[in-house]
């Protein structure tokens, strides 16, 4: 990773940034931070000494234009338009502007808008009328002269529609109603009517209906005649609405075709310009000049620099390597690991992501846990599930990280399946490449292997301790800490002692002298600040005050020693899971075979395989975890770097707007 | 969830808030201030709205403030309660609040007929947007009832408004709150029917003797004050679980004289309403909730655990404001305390 500090004049900023998304690989920080930290490099370019100077009136970049607006209605055109969203990597380059952008899409969105609000209209008016056409259907014996009613000279004469409990309301007190009312039609809890009154009494009537909440429905188009007249009239104009809809949609549709491509390219090109604003909020700037700074790998940077070449002058690059950067300022750590380790590189993730000089753990991650799991639920058939299960969650369902473990760990358990003999919890269909793990003479065996698979585990940690150690050059903790060549050295005398007395009765060197040099290195353990700073030259002797330090790392050196142990036989339970794993299916075995037919039994044992497979897949998923992160982690890995994230966007040909990670 | 689970939390809360309630002896103190600082000092020294009152300055506290610092507490004290329950409980409970925010949408309505500033009264509106989210701006600024109506666009009383916005020639203030005090029934009652039968059963008939006692209130008042039609005295009571059905209401409605309402009401259990004539007006409501506290008692005591515990605690609790406003009130107008001592609802 170098570190890219670039000066440009403010009115480039968003031309700038655009070309940094496009090529997606920078990881942008806080520009602001980097000059007051006095980390923000210059190289002076000829006769450019005010964009210098101007450091000290310098201050956070506000990004003033409101984008959000004409995205908004960019994306209600592609809607309107039917159009998919999609980023195209066709436009990303081309050359216009952004103002003609928003002014374009403005004026294609009131033509839009104009049409769809037409549109709308036309359709209200078209339902209306319909369901006024419904009304009329249930008057149709009845034949008066609607238009005819609305002008007597006597009564008043409405229709219109109220709740079913006000109109159930008004039928209690008919009797004392001064109206006649006829109800015609009943719709989605309303009931339609019809109310004639004499016009002497119509500020009682309308009292009384307005305190039921009567609202009132005009013939449309102010039509008379009789119901049946009406609704044939009606007809013409629903037939005329209906045109007018189909009308006004083809002229969406073209519209749609006429600016299609234009609409497009906005979309990409505002999209692009969104993100530009990512990395405008972490840059600083003067009334002149912006500064911008952020990690590039060292593999993308001759493509970045060819990118901004376009600037010339009126842009300054400069790279530093990740050496010559304060120390306070950690660069963000890109993992690179191959098709097969990938996905383990989550599990990692959660832990913490790698810091930037240490070796990324992933392929050591990915061969123990498959390992592990793999002999903790060594089943052919599960396995086998396991596996189109987890490449169908990662190619069909996009869950990679999920499913791409899943697939792995899966592969991993049909291997030892094969290796212990088990297809979907049957022993008795293959023969075991190695041992049957339940059969009373294996019983040892596995839980030893458990234990032997620990030790192989725990000293491939213990090496990338000592490598993580050397590159950090940390004497105090890599020669002499219980993690580092004592610890480690400690480490192997106890099991190579402990392997001895076992098999042959007795240790290869008299018990003493061990108990002295492990005395020794315990001591060693016990006093590595104070003797790695007498090495190293450094002062002071101790960091912490005296006393608490010597508490400290003696209780230390003490559970130095039990922690080995009990690191040790934690391994055993790898051992136990695979019995345990055995035992239970045979729980479901047994009561199959207590079944009296046989798909009761079939039953039962597909029962038993999935509770199997959810419970114990679920405990030996834990169980790895916890090895990993417990056991292992704590001795080598530190998890305190800052992922990589490049601002840029992704080209697409599917429907989805935008992702902003490599995930 | 069985009615312990459900309740038992719940009721213990309510039990412990109504133990915080003001006494009688608190009642006779305040009584015997002399203005509305000594009211609120009283208030905050020495009962639970000292968490209400925090912030205030006894001395220079102004009436209605201190009210509407009351009324908070008392939504709030639902609030707390609320929280206690889950799905079709929560949202009965929740419809409590509605009652509460039409007071305020009414208290608006009256502002804007009277062409006063609204936005002036918006601190002293304490109960809107405990149940709906409303354009403030809009609402405290119209100038005309048909822009009132508009921009309660989106909460839940559009609906039943909606009407009254074509009805342009009708559209009264009076139509307006009596069509937001139906509503609420409305609203209550569908969210009552969502909840266990068994549990609804138990306090349906304290609910119902609401109804027919703010039935009864109504029609009295129309008929004595108002001098509404009967078909609108009638149009405007509340249709949804009462124990006298239509008929009996029409009776009530049509009752050729006042005298004769009364006659029809003694026969009934709600005679305590009419026993004495002195002031029965006035006293109405406050015979009106005592009656109320004494049924739920009675539910209470008699059923166990359900849930009528905290609406013990509510109607309590709006007892209490109600009298501690009254005894303001009393302050301000000069009255002796014995006097004063009639109007409370809790009997001194």
């Amino acid at each position: 990773m170098e570190m890219m500090n670039a000066i440009g004049y403010l009115d480039d900023i968003d031309n700038v940034s655009m070309e940094i998304v496009k090529q997606g690989s920078m990881h942008i920080v806080n520009a602001l931070n980097e000059i007051n930290q006095n980390d923000f490099t210059v190289l002076m370019p000829k006769g450019r000494t005010s964009s210098i100077t101007d450091l000290s009136f310098v201050r956070q970049y506000r990004n003033t234009r409101d984008h959000a607006d004409i995205v908004d209605k960019a994306e209600k055109l592609m809607d309107i338009f039917g159009i998919e969203r999609e980023i195209s990597k066709k436009y990303a380059d081309s050359d216009t502007d952004h103002n003609k952008i928003s002014d374009m899409i403005r004026n294609i969105y009131d033509q839009a808008a104009a049409l769809t609000g037409k549109l709308k209209e036309a359709r209200t008016e078209l339902a209306g009328t319909k369901e006024f056409c419904e009304h009329m259907r249930r008057m149709m014996d009845v034949n008066i002269d609607l238009g005819a009613m609305k002008d007597l000279k006597f009564f008043s004469f409405r229709i219109g529609r109220l709740k079913k409990e006000n109109y159930a309301r008004l039928m209690d007190n008919i009797e004392n109603i001064s109206s006649i009312i006829y109800r015609i039609n009943t719709l989605r809890g309303y009931e339609v009517i019809v109310a004639i009154s004499p016009k002497i009494l119509e500020a009682e009537t309308a009292r009384i209906l307005s305190s039921l909440n009567f609202e009132k429905i005009d013939i449309p188009y102010d039509l008379t005649g009789t119901p049946r007249e009406i609704i044939e009239k009606l007809g013409r104009k629903i037939d005329e609405k209906e045109n007018e809809i189909k009308d006004l949609n083809s002229d969406i549709l073209l519209l749609g075709r006429k600016y299609r491509e234009s609409v497009d390219e906005s979309y990409t090109k505002l999209k692009l310009l969104e993100k530009a604003q990512d990395v405008n909020n972490e840059v600083a700037c003067t009334d002149e000049f912006f500064y911008l700074a952020g990690w590039v790998p060292v593999s993308e940077k001759q493509n970045l620099q060819k990118r901004l070449s376009r600037f010339g002058d009126r842009l300054t690059l400069a790279f530093k390597p990740q050496s010559e950067v304060n120390s306070s300022l950690i660069p963000p750590t890109k993992l690179k690991n191959n098709w097969l380790f990938r996905p383990f590189e989550a599990i990692v993730r959660m832990y913490g992501t790698p810091s930037y000089n240490e070796l990324d753990p992933t392929a050591f991650v990915a061969v123990s846990y498959m390992i592990m799991f793999g002999c903790m639920f060594g089943d052919l058939g599960q396995g086998l599930i396991f596996l189109i299960a987890g490449l169908l969650l990662e190619h069909k369902f996009r869950h990679p990280n999920l499913g791409g473990v899943l697939s792995r760990v899966g592969l991993s358990s049909m291997f030892f399946g094969l290796l212990f003999g088990s297809v979907f919890g049957n022993e008795n269909l293959i023969k075991p490449l190695l041992f049957h793990p339940m059969e009373s003479k294996n019983i040892n065996t596995i839980l030893l292997l458990g234990i032997v698979l620990g030790i192989a585990f725990t000293t491939v940690s213990f090496i990338f301790s000592l490598i993580n150690s050397f590159r950090k050059k940390d004497m105090e903790n890599g020669l002499f800490g219980k993690n580092g060549a004592a610890g480690f050295v400690f480490y192997w005398i106890m099991i190579i002692t402990a392997v001895d007395i076992f098999i042959k009765g007795k240790s290869r060197l008299p018990i003493g002298i061990i108990a002295i040099i492990l005395f020794i290195l315990l001591l060693f353990m016990m006093i590595k600040q104070p003797f790695s700073h007498i090495i190293s030259g450094r002062k002071p002797l101790y960091d912490d005050p005296v006393g608490d330090y010597y508490i400290e790392n003696g209780f230390g050196a003490f559970e130095t020693i039990i922690s080995m142990l009990s690191n040790t036989v934690s391994f055993i339970r790898i051992g136990a899971f695979a019995l345990n794993h055995v035992g239970l299916f045979m729980a479901f075995a047994t009561i199959a075979a207590m079944m009296s037919n046989g798909a009761e039994a079939v039953f039962i044992l597909v029962l038993g395989n999935i509770v199997v497979m959810c419970l114990e897949g679920m405990v030996v998923f834990i169980q790895g975890l916890r090895l990993e992160y417990y056991e292992l982690f704590s001795k080598y890995y530190e998890g305190k770097g800052i992922e990589y994230i490049p601002v840029k966007v992704i080209f697409d040909k599917t429907n989805t707007p935008i992702s902003t990670s490599e995930r | 969830m069985s009615n312990l689970n459900r309740f038992a939390a719940v009721s213990t809360k309510a039990l412990a808030m109504e133990g915080q309630l003001l006494n009688d002896e608190d009642y006779i103190n305040l009584l015997s201030r002399d203005n509305v600082s000594g009211i609120a000092s009283y208030l905050k020294n020495n009962t639970h709205f000292a968490s209400v009152l925090h912030g205030i300055d006894g001395g220079s506290i102004h009436r209605s403030q201190l009210e509407v610092l009351l009324k908070r507490s008392h939504v709030g004290g639902i609030s707390k309660m609320v929280h206690y329950f889950s799905d079709s409980y929560k949202a009965f409970y929740k419809t409590m609040f509605i009652r509460y925010e039409i007071e305020d949408l009414k208290t608006i309505a009256k502002g804007i007929k009277a062409g006063n500033d609204n936005m002036a009264i918006k601190d002293s509106l304490a109960f809107l947007g405990y149940f709906s989210s409303f354009n403030m701006t809009g609402l405290l600024s119209s100038k005309s009832l048909l822009d009132f109506i508009t921009n309660l666009k989106g909460t839940i009383y559009y609906n039943y408004l909606r009407p009254i916005e074509e009805n342009r020639k009708y559209t009264g203030f009076f139509n307006i709150e009596m069509t937001l005090d139906l509503a609420f029934f409305d609203i209550f009652y569908k969210n009552l029917s969502r909840i266990d039968k068994n549990n609804i059963s138990i306090i349906k008939s304290y609910l119902d003797a609401y109804v027919d006692l703010l039935n009864i209130q109504w029609i009295y008042r129309g008929l004595k004050f108002y001098g509404l039609p009967r078909e609108l005295l009638f149009n405007y009571t509340i249709s949804h679980g009462r124990i006298f059905d239509s008929d009996y209401i029409k009776r009530l409605c049509y009752s050729r004289s006042l005298e004769e309402f009364r006659e029809i009401v003694r026969n009934t259990k709600y005679s305590f309403l009419f026993h004495m004539e002195s002031q029965e007006g006035i006293f109405m409501e406050r015979r009106i909730l005592r009656y109320l506290y004494y049924n739920l008692k009675r539910i209470k005591v008699k059923s166990g655990m359900n849930m009528s515990q905290p609406l013990v605690y509510i109607l309590l609790s709006e007892i209490e404001i109600r009298d501690i406003i009254s005894v303001i009130e009393s302050i301000r107008y000069g009255m002796q305390i014995d006097e004063a001592k009639k109007y409370l609802i809790r009997k001194l």
